[in-house]
């Protein structure tokens, strides 16, 4: 972005709105449809003019950016790696984005690995034979940045969209 | 399709992977491809069979056979690690992946969250109760300082004597001030050692009395009492000491200690002996008073050694002596009489000034005709007296009459009094 160039829509946790003002009838609820929808058809255009690995950093980026503003708003500061998780999973399946399931958790050694079922990105989409979820990655990356203050790389390694049936991610700390 | 094609996918179709695929047959690498698809599958499911969760699956196999096994996989890898949680102490672990299994898991984990919530509850009340005895034990050490400190700062004895009267259990500093003995030798002594015989006896008789009173009543009153007894010192001396005796008792109500405080009343002792002198003794002359004299007479009329004598004696002139030269003077002829009274009569014989210038001398068991003969000796006594000692000459006129039972005191007493004035008249007419 040029430096001098103006912001239009800088993201902030009051622009989701005040959905019960706004949608007294509808309420906050919608059709995971409308979600995709909306979700591909950016990545379609943003990849056909960026190309398909810059649409990838943009997700990931986003995924970071919407991490930190869920931690901060949803999760807070926990006590512990154990009740981060289970508060973590407690506001995924209530929000209904995802089953987050945990394969090993070395903060020590500054590895973890989970996995989501029922993705609210992926799962049930067309095997292509490639992984979908640099949003999911950017997502995770953040909140385990909020959680230990320390940046990680967060990597797909299993997704619907390869055939399997739940999203593996694997996270490394990088070094300082 | 050539023959050994079609009999390799048969071995494929049938499950078996074939060990060798030409590489000229038809559809060749396809066939390859899969065996290798199969193989790692074989392999894979294998290890996940034998609890190896950490084999994977490589990035070539794909699609949804490789993808429900890694479902699996991943499944067993999440139970693994809520396992450990759980093993760490996170109950809030529940498996909500594996159908039956979940709910055997989950109950298998809500039991033991249950009894370890018992065992810390039960643990709670152990520390509830260990808390509550070693604040018990603090606040015994507490009281046993406090007691310590008490016992060693009093001038008074504390000690402790086991149930059967036999040997001390605890004896306060003190005793080195009390008795001259150090703690470890008032220890080793008995109870008995410890009191004069008669002492002993008496103490025994009252623990005795006050156990059978505290066995009948179970009232600790009934060791209220304080008793005087006299205690050995280590250099011989006898010395008065006041005791207070209670008990310690055991939880089913028997003795198990008494417990003892001792007093010197020495220096007590001494005033209440100087009290009873000065109660019953004429300050001047040092002489029985007429409260003595009272009370002896009182005695002697209840008892039965007769016959008794008395002799009256007045001391002549005194009221002269005081009015003309002063009562110095006089005093000088009361204490003058006094000393030949005392001269003549023996330490048993009660010699009483019961007037100004009268007294009284009472003989017990004494036939008249012995207080006739005392009588002449007041007299040849006065006149030594009288010899050696400068100033106004004692004289004193004298009376005696004997009683030979308790109805005839009184008329002896009127009748030594009688012929005490008789006598006083005669020797007056002699000077005149």
């Amino acid at each position: 972005m040029p430096e001098n160039a103006t912001r239009k829509y800088k993201f902030s946790w009051d622009m989701l709105g005040d959905l019960k003002a706004g949608r007294p009838n509808l309420g906050p609820m919608m059709r995971l449809e409308v979600y995709r929808l909306m979700q591909y058809s950016f990545r379609d255009v943003i990849e056909t003019r960026h190309g398909a690995d810059e649409a990838d950093r943009i997700f990931y980026e986003a995924g970071f950016l919407a991490g930190m503003e869920f931690y901060d708003n949803l999760i807070g500061p926990q006590e512990d790696i154990n009740n981060f998780i289970k508060k973590l999973q407690s506001v995924l399946k209530e929000m209904g984005i995802g089953i987050l399931r945990v394969e090993e958790a070395d903060l020590d050694n500054g590895r973890i690995t989970v996995t989501v079922s029922e993705d609210l990105d992926c799962s049930g989409l067309p095997d292509t034979g490639l992984e979908l979820c640099t949003f999911d990655e950017g997502f995770i990356s953040a909140l385990l940045y909020g959680f230990t203050g320390k940046s990680f790389t967060v990597k797909e390694v299993d997704c619907w969209c390869t055939g399997d049936r739940t999203c593996r991610f694997a996270a490394h700390v990088n070094e300082a | 399709m050539d023959e050994r094609t079609a009999s390799i996918l048969g071995q494929l179709a049938a499950g078996r992977i074939p060990a060798n695929i030409p590489t000229d047959a038809e559809y060749a690498e396809q066939l390859s491809r899969l065996a290798a698809y199969l193989d790692e599958i074989q392999r894979f499911t294998l290890a996940l069979s034998n609890g190896d969760l950490s084999r994977t699956l490589s990035r070539d196999a794909m699609g949804p056979v490789a993808g429900s096994l890694k479902s699996l996989h991943a499944g067993l890898k999440h139970l693994t690690w809520q396992t450990k949680q759980i093993a760490s102490g996170d109950f809030s672990q529940r498996v909500d992946f594996m159908g039956e299994f979940s709910a055997a898991f989950n109950g298998m984990v809500a039991n033991l969250d249950e009894s370890r919530t018992e065992l810390e509850e039960a643990y709670a009340h152990m520390s509830e109760d260990m808390e509550a005895l070693q604040r018990m034990s603090a606040e015994l050490k507490e009281s046993e300082e406090r007691f310590r400190l008490i016992a060693e700062s009093v001038s008074d004895v504390i000690w402790t004597l086991d149930a059967s009267m036999e040997s001390f259990t605890y004896v306060s500093p003190s005793i080195a001030s009390l008795r001259g003995f150090t703690v470890e030798e008032a220890k080793r002594e008995s109870f008995a050692e410890a009191l004069t015989p008669e002492s002993f006896s008496f103490v025994r008789d009252c623990l005795t009395q006050k156990l059978a009173c505290f066995r009948e009543s179970g009232d600790m009153e009934c060791f209220s009492e304080r008793i005087e007894v006299e205690q050995k010192c280590k250099d011989g001396r006898i010395i008065p000491v006041e005791v207070v005796i209670s008990a310690i008792t055991t939880a089913d109500g028997n003795i198990k200690e008494f417990v003892g405080i001792s007093r010197d009343i020495t220096e007590r002792k001494k005033e209440e002996e100087k009290l009873k002198y000065r109660s019953t003794h004429d300050s001047m002359t040092g002489l029985y008073n007429r409260a003595y004299f009272d009370a002896e007479l009182d005695r002697i009329t209840k008892g039965r050694q007769f016959p008794v004598s008395f002799i009256a004696a007045d001391l002549d002139g005194l009221k002269r002596v005081n009015d003309s030269i002063g009562h110095e003077a006089g005093d000088r002829l009361i204490k003058g009489a006094a000393t030949v009274f005392r001269a003549v009569f023996r330490g048993s014989d009660v010699v009483a000034r019961t007037g100004g210038d009268e007294f009284i001398i009472i003989l017990n068991e004494t036939e008249e005709q012995t207080a006739i003969n005392l009588i002449d000796r007041v007299r040849t006594c006065l006149v030594d007296y009288n010899e050696k000692n400068e100033g106004l000459p004692v004289s004193i006129s004298l009376g005696a009459a004997t009683a030979h039972c308790a109805e005839e005191i009184q008329y002896a007493l009127k009748e030594a009094d009688k012929l005490m004035y008789e006598d006083k008249v005669s020797r007056k007419q002699q000077r005149e």
